[in-house]
């Protein structure tokens, strides 16, 4: 058996065409060693089919979710399942509590969870894509700052921050000239009185100079 | 997140520290300088003084004097003009804008203010001459209700600020 023959065969499988001469072809191709590599992830899934069949009943007493699973599985063999079953199946082998009955289906179930959106006739196309896009995910995600960077660049950031701001630095500024401060609110009115009549007089002076000069000078110009 | 709140917290720290005015970030270099007199009233002064303004009866005077928050003055002889000169030159442009100039007796008078949107943080005042004086009052500042004092404020030797002594 060819790989592509093989291939066809596997696509009848999965659209639940194939009989069951065509599944023991199936079957012996896989338990073989001489698998095509594109294929080899399959193997899983016919070597437990494979075992399915020679499974001896358990002998404890089974639990209700694993009965029903069997059930599910029954239908799922027989192409019956339902979309929504068949979901159930896969929700149950990925969470990992499965039942050791059940123990040899879980590999499959996660096979089929992922082959659930293969198109028929590209399996290998698809199964390239999504190992690369699964490495340009990897690679997205390793690209990143480390740690000790941020923190240093965190650092030289604050002490820039500081250096340029050296006021914080400085904190007695307030008091340069502290020796003239004035001692009593007496004394603090009277310089500041002083102080603002010295100022009002001077603005009044050079406002009024400056309103003579204004005056001057459009006077100049009516003459003309 | 740790760093960037301690810069955060830096930057508004020194935008909100404005209390210091023109002479004590550019001018305390002279704190040495034996020439130089200077006064200095601390905002707390100026709340009391507030306090000691509403007993009296200047209306005037009190309206201004309660949006003050700070005062120095500097004095230094300064025959040659030099010291006028550099201090001319050691207040920026883009942080103190030239309110008006004039002459006046010999005197070269240059008033800057500093302003917050529409209102003066901080009037500066050089006067050149014989005498070198820089005064920078803070606080709310408005010209107007200075202007009004001119006339209710009589003091004499207001020209010659005779009341500055060093505080040595």
């Amino acid at each position: 058996m060819n790989t592509s023959e093989i291939k066809l065969l596997l696509e009848k499988y999965w659209n639940c065409d194939s009989t069951v001469e065509e599944e023991q072809q199936l079957k012996s191709y896989f338990s073989q060693n001489d698998i095509d590599a594109e294929l080899s992830e399959y193997k899983d899934v016919f070597a437990v089919l494979g075992a399915q069949s020679q499974l001896s009943t358990p002998i404890s007493f089974p639990s209700e979710t694993t009965l029903r699973i069997h059930e599910l599985l029954e239908k799922y063999w027989d192409c019956n399942s339902e979309l929504s079953e068949e979901a159930e199946l896969k929700a149950y082998f990925i969470s990992g509590n499965v039942d050791k009955s059940l123990s040899s289906y879980s590999d499959l179930f996660n096979v089929l969870h992922t082959e659930g959106n293969i198109q028929a006739g590209n399996i290998a196309i698809e199964r390239k894509l999504e190992v690369t896009s699964q490495e340009s995910v990897e690679k997205a995600k390793t690209f990143s700052i480390s740690k000790k960077w941020i923190g240093i660049a965190a650092s030289l950031l604050l002490v820039g921050a500081l250096w340029f701001n050296t006021d914080i630095l400085k904190p007695q500024k307030e008091t340069a000239f502290a020796e003239y401060a004035v001692d009593s609110e007496d004394e603090a009115l009277e310089v500041t009185m002083e102080a603002l009549a010295f100022l009002s007089g001077k603005l009044d002076k050079s406002t009024t100079k400056i309103k003579k000069d204004i005056k001057r000078v459009s006077n100049a110009s009516l003459l003309k | 997140m740790k760093h960037l709140l301690f810069i955060f917290l830096s930057f508004v720290l020194t935008t909100t520290a404005f209390s210091q005015g023109a002479i004590e970030k550019y001018f305390s270099k002279y704190e040495d300088d034996e020439n130089f007199s200077a006064v200095y009233v601390s905002p707390k002064m100026f709340k009391m003084a507030a306090k000691v303004l509403s007993e009296q009866e200047n209306q005037d005077l009190q309206d201004v004097v309660k949006d003050l928050k700070g005062l120095r003055i500097l004095k230094v002889d300064d025959p040659t003009g030099s010291y006028f000169k550099e201090a001319k030159k050691m207040i920026p442009t883009d942080e103190y804008e030239v309110l008006m100039t004039a002459r006046d007796e010999g005197q070269k008078l240059h008033f800057l203010t500093k302003d917050n949107n529409d209102v003066i943080e901080e009037l500066l005042l050089f006067v050149g001459g014989d005498e070198f004086i820089v005064m920078s009052f803070i606080g709310k500042i408005d010209l107007e209700k200075i202007a009004k004092l001119a006339k209710s404020l009589d003091i004499e030797g207001a020209e010659h600020l005779g009341k500055l002594e060093k505080k040595n």
